[in-house]
């Protein structure tokens, strides 16, 4: 899937609270080649509108972004990529 | 939830592959931006 993005011209990266080790040897454990991002106070999932109301923790969210920076898809839960491709191939 | 058509709120943060990365880094390219809750729970 992540070749498929590239081959699109778009680049996949995740992002989540947890510490730059962790998210190391969780991408190493799952055989991931795009980067996790650390969010260590979580700011950027708040800006991102992903955190739950009690402030904790992260909703699983896909965002789909432009040569620009515009949001072009936005799913909660578990996405299906393939929507994300066609949005990102249909203005590509 | 961020909505369509709005602009993707700055980030600059530790990479798993090193160095940082800042959605300025994006720019000019497409980006898929996955948030998930915890390492146990792929997304």
């Amino acid at each position: 899937m992540k070749t498929q993005f590239e081959s699109a011209g778009a680049r996949v990266l995740a992002i989540n609270p947890a510490s730059v080790k962790a998210h190391q040897s969780y991408s190493a454990k799952m055989g991931y080649s795009f980067p996790i991002l650390s969010d260590p106070g979580g700011r950027i999932v708040a800006a991102y509108k992903c955190q739950p109301e009690t402030g904790k923790g992260v909703i699983r969210t896909v965002y789909g972004l432009d040569r620009t920076g515009t949001i072009i898809f936005a799913e909660r839960g578990q996405a299906d990529l393939n929507e994300v491709l066609a949005a990102i191939r249909s203005l590509a | 939830m961020l909505t369509i058509g709005e602009q993707a709120p700055d980030f600059d943060l530790a990479s798993s592959l090193g160095g940082k990365l800042s959605l300025g880094d994006l720019k000019g390219r497409f980006g898929v931006i996955v948030f998930y809750p915890a390492n146990d729970t792929p997304g």
